[in-house]
Parts: structure tokens; C-alpha cells; sequence
């Protein structure tokens, strides 16, 4: 079955999940709530990432969100 | 506090009055880049969904003229001086980025199963199993996504995700439409549930 989830219906989600997990991250410090995201606050200098992204960037040998840099931005992951 | 939205390259395009919290977009040229942002004269205790949506509805408004590269919201920044420290740091990579990507978008398909497998009655082969198969069922609708696209796609990505597979199709602007007709006419197994979405911002495309 194929669902259409182009412009006219875009849901909220889809666009809540965008702007939080797609883009360019440069320094930040901010803690954020959204309704209804399941976001995560890393650190002092930003990374606020969903919980998706975050396990995507942690290096194959982490057990656990266990320090790093993300290298494409050069935020620094607490 | 600068908050960013997002950088662009085409001379051509405008802003929109406001932002976020209706504060006024501003512009920072840098390098042949164009950064749109807005600035708050205290940093909010919190950014909230209506917010993430003004975000949204403000790169929107620049990526249906042209090819942007959004920043995550909520990125900020204490001062300008590090915004145009950084477009100095990016100009290279990000124009050549803009120009590649000047006329295309990304489509996005979510591939997951109709029913996950169920780990509560099955054996630990059974159940591994019926992952296997769930997974070649997802891969296998995406590259009968893919192929069905065919030249439309100037490229593909694809990967894992939480809730099965996500596909990201790089096409021209002005085929948004026969790609969604394509995909529509897909048949794909009964199992797999198949949503398409788009168009986006080229982001998974830009080094």
C-alpha cells in the first residue's frame, strides 16, 4: 500500500521531525520543549537532536550516549 | 541571540517580514552566501511547537523560491560574529552544495512493516526469522521504489530507521509531481506500508 504524504498533507509530525533532525548545527545552548517530540538536550553547546539522530551519530562500538564529536558540524556531544 | 534559519546561495529570492515569534528576518551575505535570521534581545527559556512551526513556515517560505540549506532548529547563536564565522568557515563547500543542488529537492519514503514481528509467541529462530524476512521486504520495496523512479532520480539514499526504512530521492523541482505519480503506481507486497513525503530540502545530500 502507498500513502501519500506530500505538500497538501504534510502532517505535523513530518515537519516538527524535519526541523528538529534535519540541517546544519552549529553552537547553541538552549534547552527546548516541543510538545509531543521526543527530543533530547546534550550538553552545553547544542546538540538538541531527536533520539533517532542521536543513536545514528554515536559510533558503532557505543553502548550508550557516551561522549563525542559530531565531525560533520563540530558540536561537541556530552 | 541570533537564531538561524537557513543559508542560500540565488540572488533572486526574498525573505519573508517575519519569523519566529514574529521577530523580523534579517540577512547576512558572506562569502556569496545569503544566511536569513532573526535576533531576540533575551534568549527565550524555551523554544515551543508554534515556534518550530514559524521556523518551518519561514524556510519554507525561501526553499519554495530556491535551494536552501536549513539550519535544526532550535540552532543559536550568542552573536553575529560567529554566524559570519561561520559562513567563512562553510562558503567553499556550501556554494558548491547550492549550486549542485540549485534546481533539485528531496522526496523522502518511509518503507515500514505492516505488522512488526511478534516476539511474545515465537521461538528465538522463529522470531529472527520473521525479522529477516520483514527486512528483505522493506529493501525489496525500496528498490522497486527506486527502479520505478528511475530517471528521475539524480540520486538515492536509503537507511535504517527505528521504524523501518527510509528512502531519500534527489529530483529536479519540476518533477516533484511525476515522481509522486510513479511511486503511487507502485505495488508493493501487502506487508509493507509504503508513505511518500516531500519535497524537502536536499539536506541528506549535502556533505
Amino acid at each position: 500500500m502507498m500513502r501519500r504524504g506530500a505538500n497538501d498533507e504534510v502532517s505535523l509530525l513530518d515537519i516538527l521531525d524535519h526541523v528538529v533532525n534535519s540541517g546544519v548545527v552549529i553552537q547553541g545552548s538552549l534547552v527546548i520543549s516541543l510538545a509531543g517530540v521526543d527530543l533530547i538536550y546534550l550538553g552545553l553547546n547544542v546538540v538538541l537532536t531527536a533520539v533517532e539522530t542521536a543513536l545514528k551519530q554515536l559510533p558503532p562500538q557505543s553502548s550508550g550516549l557516551a561522549a563525542g564529536i559530531n565531525k560533520s558540524t563540530g558540536s561537541k556531544r556530552a | 541571540m541570533i537564531l538561524p534559519y537557513c543559508i542560500a546561495a540565488d540572488l533572486n529570492i526574498s525573505a519573508p517580514a517575519t519569523g519566529v515569534r514574529d521577530r523580523p528576518v534579517q540577512e547576512l551575505n558572506q562569502e556569496g552566501l545569503r544566511c536569513f535570521y532573526s535576533v531576540f534581545e533575551s534568549q527565550p527559556e524555551s523554544f515551543n511547537q508554534k515556534d518550530a512551526l514559524q521556523f518551518h513556515s519561514t524556510v519554507e517560505s525561501l526553499f519554495r523560491q530556491s535551494a536552501v540549506i536549513p539550519f535544526r532548529f532550535p540552532t543559536t547563536l550568542e552573536l553575529l560574529e560567529e554566524l559570519r564565522q561561520f559562513l567563512e568557515e562553510k562558503s567553499e563547500p556550501y556554494r558548491a552544495a547550492l549550486e549542485r543542488l540549485r534546481t533539485a529537492v528531496q522526496m523522502e519514503l518511509r518503507i515500514k512493516l505492516r505488522n512488526e514481528p511478534d516476539s511474545s509467541k515465537a521461538s528465538g529462530t522463529q522470531y529472527m526469522q520473521a525479522r529477516l524476512a520483514g527486512k528483505r521486504a522493506l529493501e525489496s520495496a525500496a528498490a522497486a521504489a527506486q527502479k520505478t523512479a528511475g530517471e528521475l532520480c539524480l540520486d538515492w539514499h536509503q537507511r535504517e530507521a527505528a521504524d523501518g526504512l527510509r528512502c531519500y530521492a534527489l529530483i529536479e523541482r519540476e518533477r516533484i509531481s511525476d515522481f509522486l505519480s510513479r511511486i503511487e503506481s507502485l505495488a508493493v507486497a501487502d506487508e509493507v506500508v509504503m508513505f511518500a513525503g516531500g519535497p524537502w530540502p536536499a539536506t541528506e545530500f549535502i556533505e
